[in-house]
């Protein structure tokens, strides 16, 4: 018998399974305590590597790098490394980015949109950044004049700032200017209602043998730009809307002079449901009118499928969605020119709310880098570089002098480009109900949307179901 | 050599001992020997064994040790007891989709077996090689395509809208159908998508099966004057039952686990309709952080497709035929 041999019985080897087994089953534990750890905040700054995880495809992680790229040009110490997590929506991103977590792979900083702010804060995984904002506030202050408050009070939590929003996107409409022409319906206004809207459906839709060939309206079904928009400019909301108290350090601090940031506080808070609110109903019953009774508009798609959207209004079969200005690049991808759309506000009906998503980069309570994660916060928050981001109209710039100087042009499109900034710099705006809960939120929210549009509940059937099941989630501890 | 006393021929004391000694020796030997073989075995075993360790029965004991706590990944595990459990026999939604998935795994298991065993009979037809090349590759080819890629075309086709096939439909004089967006249909359209993907699978099992059977059978059927119905219920189908036994289990193991294809085609709607047992445990797990609870969910599925594996091996010994 060989030594080997000696050491390898039965026992032996049934025994190192049941080890690595046991070692296997270790990890959850380990990873549960490892983001206990807190490291100070103003570490010296030596050769480090940033990890920067974000929504999208490889392309688009090779942009931010090319983007960020001459920050490390700037410091050398600072190596950026982005990569990219696929997938069709912000809850699927966040799933697949705790996933990560979970496995012990923390990255320094993610781009988070509105959707995720207060689940990463809420949660301990985002680091505020009160302290680094408070130190540097001189360099900071010409960025702050130029982002509308709106922007910045969606990326507050408790009291606390864990974003510089870079980008966003306000739900308007965008439309085919060609087919309202042809079908004699007035170009929208900056003033148009519900009525506009309403009356011009019908003339836009084209029937063959009683189906309908080319739609008046289209819709993705999911929290931003889906049946929110028309619930906003309702006067409503699914979730009560509060605001945190201590932002005062900031307001005072950047917007003291600037009317429009009177009031705010220290980050949305929407503690309980008020998804049956009649003027819900009234709403969701409008857009399942248009589909169903005026047949005006198709079911709306999933989140995976809201590429067909525009494939639809590239074909000249749609007259209108729901987009921001990020839809600006991918409309004139779908071979739609600048001279044939443009984009307007959302109708106005009880009021002309609108609601926005706004997107910035946090820098994870866990990272050991955290003041150069700061420096490249700052870098990406720069004017030339947010232009450089949303060239082409990849998405709204959230500068003012962005947006309105030099983003959009006669090649790019839209004529009314004015409505994208001015959403939320001169409109009464808000961001999408995103408490810590979002993903169950949405999960909750698609579902009964969904069932209403296919007409399997009523309106109201399905809001006072969803009424019941966000009441009993927001009841339950983060 | 002595002479007993009955006249018997008996060894001599040392030869006996010497008898006894070698064989002895010789059953040591041999003992020495399968120790040997087993230690070797065992030897090549560890890779499989410490793998199996790491990546399956790790994870499996860390599950129902996670389906005993609230786990939500950022903070430490607590210990709960059968918390997860009771919630789980009161989760509608949970319920729901073990229904689901019970009809999913029934149908979809049903309708691969029947296509793909009359698939592997006519490609066993008489035919030219090349036709016959062909038509096996084209139903092999699902299996090789990505379910993503699939959901989506799938999506494209089955859309009320804008789909291939409403608009096929229409052109017969049908109205258009909520394949994805009904409660009805939403889950019969999945377990098409799904059906249509592992068809090959099966069906390439098939084709071997019936490869196996001896053509003396068919002839003699033949001369008897035998209907091809007849040749199929009396030949064929009895001589491939161990093959409709192993893609039953396969089929049935797979199925309980779907998630892909529903995940991306309806998201599991409208409402729950098409949600399975998977993507409610996903669902709780990595978008809720409950992964306590989704661990009883998912210890509770294993429990199921055990029991499932065992009760078709169990009923397989009445109609399943080995040659």
């Amino acid at each position: 018998m060989t030594p080997l041999e000696r050491r390898l019985t039965r026992r032996t080897v049934l025994g190192g399974a049941a080890t690595a087994a046991g070692l296997a089953a270790l990890p959850a534990h380990r990873g549960a305590a490892a983001p206990t750890v807190r490291r100070p905040y103003f570490n010296k700054l030596q050769k480090v590597k940033l990890r920067v995880a974000q929504l999208g495809s490889l392309e688009g992680a090779k942009l931010a790098q090319e983007i960020l790229g001459g920050f490390t040009a700037e410091q050398p110490d600072i190596e950026v490394e982005v990569f990219p997590i696929e997938a069709p929506d912000w809850d699927v991103f966040f799933q697949k980015l705790l996933t990560q977590i979970a496995a012990g792979q923390v990255p320094d900083m993610v781009l988070v949109a509105t959707e995720g702010t207060q689940l990463f804060a809420g949660k301990g995984l985002a680091a505020p950044l009160d302290d680094f904002v408070q130190r540097d506030k001189e360099q900071l202050r010409e960025y702050f004049s130029d982002v509308t408050p709106s922007l910045v009070e969606a990326m507050f939590y408790e009291g606390h700032l864990y974003e510089l929003p870079d980008s966003y996107n306000a739900a308007n409409i965008i439309y085919n200017t060609t087919m309202f022409q042809d079908r004699g319906v007035p170009l929208p206004t900056d003033a148009w209602t519900i009525d506009d809207f309403t009356n011009a459906m019908p003339k836009l839709l084209k029937q063959e043998d009683g189906q309908t060939t080319e739609y008046g309206f289209y819709w993705v079904n999911r929290m931003w730009g889906g049946a929110m928009p028309w619930i906003f400019v309702n006067d409503s909301n699914i979730l009560t809307e509060e605001r945190a108290p201590n932002g005062e350090w900031f307001w005072n601090e950047f917007y003291k002079d600037d009317p429009t940031a009177q009031g705010r506080g220290g980050g949305w808070q929407w503690k309980n449901s008020r998804a049956n609110d009649p003027k819900n109903v009234e709403a969701l019953q409008y857009l399942v009118d248009l589909t169903h009774e005026i047949k005006a508009a198709p079911d709306p798609v999933t989140s995976e499928a809201q590429l067909q959207v525009v494939e639809v209004f590239g074909n000249r079969q749609l007259a209108s969605f729901i987009g921001g200005g990020f839809r600006v690049a991918s409309v004139r991808n779908a071979g739609i020119g600048p001279d044939e759309y443009d984009a307007a506000f959302m109708p106005k009906w009880k009021t002309q709310r609108h609601q926005f998503g706004s997107v910035g980069y946090v820098v994870m309570q866990d990272s050991p880098n955290k003041e150069a994660a700061w420096e490249l916060l700052k870098y990406r928050t720069r004017k030339e570089i947010i232009a450089n981001a949303v060239k082409g109209g990849l998405t709204t710039p959230a500068r003012r002098s962005v947006a309105n100087e030099s983003l959009y042009t006669s090649e790019t499109g839209p004529k009314s480009w004015h409505v994208f900034y001015d959403s939320v710099d001169k409109l009464d705006s808000a961001p999408i109900p995103c408490p810590p809960q979002a993903n169950q939120v949405t999960t909750i929210f698609t579902k009964y949307i969904g069932l209403a549009m296919t007409t399997e509940m009523t309106p109201q059937a399905a809001l006072d179901q969803m009424h019941d099941e966000l009441a009993e989630l927001m009841a339950q501890p983060i | 050599m002595a002479t007993g006393t009955r006249g018997r021929r008996v060894l001599p004391m040392t030869a006996l001992a010497v008898h006894r000694f070698f064989g002895t020796f010789v059953a040591r030997t041999i003992a020495a020997e399968r120790r040997r073989e087993a230690r070797t075995a065992y030897l090549f075993l560890v890779p499989t064994f410490v793998g199996f360790a790491l990546f399956t029965a790790g994870p499996l004991l860390a599950s129902v040790g996670l389906s005993f706590t609230a786990y939500d990944v950022i903070d430490p595990p607590t210990y709960v007891g059968l918390q997860n459990y009771r919630t789980l026999a009161n989760d509608a939604r949970a319920l729901a989709s073990f229904r689901n998935t019970g009809l999913f795994v029934f149908a979809s298991v049903a309708i691969e077996i029947v296509a793909a065993l009359l698939l592997a009979v006519a490609v066993q037809r008489r035919m030219p090689s090349p036709l016959r090349y062909f038509f096996r590759t084209t139903f092999l080819l699902p299996i090789v395509t990505s379910s993503a890629a699939i959901s989506i075309i799938f999506g494209y086709l089955f859309s009320k809208e804008f789909g291939v096939i409403n608009y096929y439909l229409g052109q017969l004089g049908f109205d258009r159908v909520s394949w994805l967006t009904s409660s009805d249909l939403s889950l019969i359209t999945v377990i098409l998508a799904a059906s249509w993907q592992r068809v090959g699978f099966t069906f390439i099992l098939f084709v071997a099966a019936l490869q196996n059977i001896p053509r003396d059978l068919y002839e003699a059927a033949d001369i008897d004057g035998a209907s091809e119905w007849s040749k199929l219920t009396a030949i064929t189908i009895p001589l491939v039952t161990p093959t409709i036994l192993f893609n039953a289990v396969i089929g049935v193991i797979t199925s309980l686990q779907v998630f892909d294809i529903p995940y991306i085609l309806t998201r599991g709607g409208p409402g729950d309709s098409s949600r399975t047992v998977v993507m409610i445990i996903q669902e709780a797990a990595f978008q809720n952080l409950q992964f306590g609870y989704g661990s009883a969910i998912a210890v509770v599925l294993f429990i199921a497709i055990m029991l499932l594996t065992i009760l078709q091996f169990w009923l397989s010994q009445r109609w399943v035929f080995y040659r």
